[in-house]
């Protein structure tokens, strides 16, 4: 395990400075005043990079990050609840937004102006942009059990799809969509043309889903997911393994033993995969970040702790920036949230970091 | 790492020297975990193959499932979750996942309706009540036992995923009418007999300082810091003022410098290269001093959530009101206890009430009629 161990070794004042930012990483200028609920960058279809950012105190912020590290703060949007999602159009012209209002809003960011594009019974837990060659529209997942497909142009959906359990975690990479639920069900569809269910997998996981992040294989076609929890573990599944050993899971976020033998054990609050590299970053209740090679089966790095939990996680569109939110997850429970707490956003350039394991 | 049978059955010759599992041994069980490696964990390894193609015996799988559950008490693990022993298996049953996005979005519900101090008592409750079932599974009842025999052969146990109790409902809402205050989100306490204790004094305790501390003496509702809303700084000062302290040097992500300073018409109406263009460019918000904040809709609000405060009795049901009563309905009931395998409380005799209480028997005067169930738990 890398750690780097020149931090906060020199001074005090160093040690001080460094326990809010023990990676020294860039800081993004006026953060959501609660918890990041949701990250996204803009796609590769603009050059700039703007970044938005999801939160608890039910807003949706954009900021445009400038190649030198520095975040220009651009708008913000409120809705009538808490923020569980976001995500960009393709062309990046709009953002979407899922809350605990039941509602998702498109914002279009040329007028700055929002329209409510999709509506469940209960919060909308995912929102993810489908780009298909015969059409596009915005996928949807709820804690009322159901997966939603809308046109964004009609008040009702193209298509509803009944899940077995709440939605917890989804993620999209055309032509395939997955969807973790309550009750560990694992739910793989299909795009192309029209979406369908395609597999449903038994969990390789013990405990609670968390989060899910589809990689590609070498052919640049998605392949399978990672699957994390809140037992700090994370399932590399590929949908057809050539070889059942290719599935395989792995801890992390657990402390190194206690005393007793035992590990803390944290909760998997994100997964992504580097745009390029195709290695993963794993985010925790731990407050660290770790890169990690799946196909070398290595950690790359890990983080020093923040102190608090970092919540979600992204990469821009070439892999350069790496974005993470450090904020409470609700993760030790009320008594542990405290609103004067600062919740930071931190941009580090991560790209020779994630590059895979040499093979020599 | 697969469990010794012969430790199971008490009889293995090799202690802490044998190639295979002890679990509970403590210096086996130190020696594995202090391993750390990420790739492999004993429990998983003796849990590979997953169903149909792998039948553990009912004691290796009792003994994984203890392990399973210490590890996840000392861990400090997020509790309100489904479990199964073996992955890729079905979940055991009674145990139902509530995510922490759920019992927050239900903490701020109640803080803005006013009803917080209930939230607390419920979630205490609901937590209470899972660490119970957890530390049941520790030392499984002959029902449990007979749960854990269904999961080894491979057999679907009871219901599955359907119908959780702890879970949450929510009032459905139609589309395009206005996002309203009322939605009733409960936790229902449902109860099983085969797993909740009529005397929970008689259960261990949870551990201490793991999860919903209660390390923290203070009442929880005032640790619980919602009451002071910092939105009234002037957000949208700070979002205007472009922070001079960052240097202007050369990229440090790497990449073609080339895309910054380039129009950002493509995104926004005009090409802002500056925060003071920002704002000409938005005039639809007339009202805005910045960009962030100076929403006119939350400035008529005082809530951190941006939802109406008006106190709104049915917005604090926790399982209280009536329509819990037709969730509660559902609540499954899979492992029904075999009560003719004890003797009622009320026949048993003082003194082998007092035997059965105790933690060890005395060695003249051990009963010899089965205990009630309640002195079992």
């Amino acid at each position: 395990m890398f750690t780097q161990s020149t931090l906060g070794a020199t001074s005090t004042f160093a040690s001080t400075m460094n326990t809010a930012n023990p990676m020294r990483d860039f800081e993004v200028t006026s953060p959501p005043e609660d918890s990041v609920s949701s990250l996204a960058f803009s796609p590769a279809s603009i050059a700039q990079n703007f970044l938005i950012a999801g939160s608890w105190d039910c807003r949706v912020r954009c900021w445009e990050v400038e190649q030198s590290g520095k975040t220009i703060p651009k708008s913000m949007q409120t809705m009538q609840g808490p923020i569980l999602d976001v995500c960009w159009s393709d062309d990046a012209t709009k953002v979407f937004m899922a809350s605990c209002d039941k509602m998702v809003k498109c914002w279009d960011l040329a007028s700055n102006q929002t329209i409510q594009v999709a509506a469940h019974n209960a919060p909308v837990k995912t929102c993810h942009w489908i780009k298909a060659p015969s059409y596009s529209c915005l996928m949807t997942g709820s804690w009322d059990k159901t997966l939603k497909f809308w046109d964004t142009r009609t008040p009702t959906p193209m298509l509803t799809i009944n899940l077995p359990e709440r939605c917890y975690c989804a993620d999209v990479d055309y032509p395939m969509a997955v969807v973790g639920t309550a009750g560990r069900e694992l739910i793989v569809y299909q795009l192309e043309g029209k979406p369908q269910e395609c597999k449903r997998i038994e969990s390789p996981l013990k405990y609670q889903h968390r989060c899910v992040s589809i990689f590609k294989d070498k052919k640049n076609a998605p392949a399978g997911f990672a699957l994390g929890s809140v037992e700090g573990r994370v399932a590399i599944q590929y949908v057809i393994p050539q070889n059942p050993k290719d599935n395989f899971t792995f801890k992390c976020h657990r402390s190194n033993g206690t005393p007793n033998g035992y590990q803390d054990i944290f909760a998997v609050n994100d997964i992504c995969f580097h745009p390029v590299h195709g290695t993963l970053a794993t985010v925790g209740s731990d407050g660290r970040f770790s890169f990690w090679d799946k196909d070398a089966r290595t950690k790359l790095k890990s983080s020093e702790p923040m102190e608090q939990p970092i919540t979600r996680c992204c990469f821009n569109s070439n892999g350069q920036i790496f974005a993470y939110a450090v904020s409470y997850d609700w993760s030790k429970g009320h008594e542990f949230y405290s609103q004067l707490k600062k919740n930071y956003i931190f941009l580090r350039s991560c790209f020779e970091e994630l590059k895979p394991r040499s093979k020599a | 790492m697969v469990v010794c049978k012969f430790y199971v059955q008490g009889i293995c010759r090799y202690g802490e020297n044998c190639r295979f599992e002890h679990p509970g041994s403590q210096q086996q069980a130190v020696n594995y975990r202090n391993q750390n490696r990420s790739w492999q964990s004993p429990a998983y390894a003796a849990s590979q193959g997953g169903r149909g193609t792998f039948q553990p015996d009912p004691r290796d799988l009792a003994a994984v499932i203890k392990e399973d559950v210490i590890a996840m008490e000392e861990g400090g693990q997020w509790p309100l979750s489904c479990y199964t022993p073996l992955k890729e298996c079905p979940n055991f049953p009674n145990f139902y996942d509530t995510s922490m996005e759920e019992v927050r979005y239900e903490a701020y519900q109640a803080q803005a309706s006013n009803t917080f101090d209930e939230y607390v008592k419920k979630i205490g409750d609901l937590i209470q009540e899972t660490r119970l079932k957890w530390n049941l599974l520790k030392n499984p009842t002959p029902q449990i036992y007979s749960v854990i025999e269904k999961l080894a052969s491979g057999k679907t146990v009871g219901e599955n995923t359907a119908g959780p109790s702890s879970s949450f409902t929510f009032k459905t809402f139609s589309f395009n009418s206005p996002p309203s205050p009322t939605a009733s989100s409960t936790f229902s306490l449902g109860t099983n007999p085969a797993f909740v204790s009529s005397n929970p004094q008689q259960q261990q305790q949870p551990p201490p300082g793991t999860f919903f501390s209660t390390s923290q003496p203070s009442s929880a509702a005032s640790s619980f810091s919602f009451a002071l809303p910092q939105q009234s700084q002037n957000v949208g000062s700070t979002f205007s003022a472009s922070p001079p302290s960052f240097p202007q040097s050369q990229p440090v992500f790497g990449g073609s410098p080339s895309g910054f300073g380039q129009s950002g018409g493509l995104l926004f109406a005009n090409n802002m290269t500056s925060p003071a263009a920002v704002s000409a460019a938005l005039p639809q918000q007339p009202t805005s001093a910045g960009f962030f904040g100076s929403q006119p809709e939350t400035n008529t609000q005082q809530s951190i959530f941006g939802m109406s405060q008006t106190p709104i009795s049915q917005a604090s049901s926790f399982g209280t009101t009536a329509n819990v009563s037709t969730f509660e309905q559902k609540v499954p009931q899979p492992v029904v206890p075999d009560i003719s395998v004890y003797t009622p409380v009320a026949d048993l005799s003082e003194a082998e009430k007092k035997e059965y209480s105790a933690v060890t028997f005395t060695l003249s005067s051990i009963p010899l009629r089965p205990p009630a169930r309640e002195l079992c738990m």
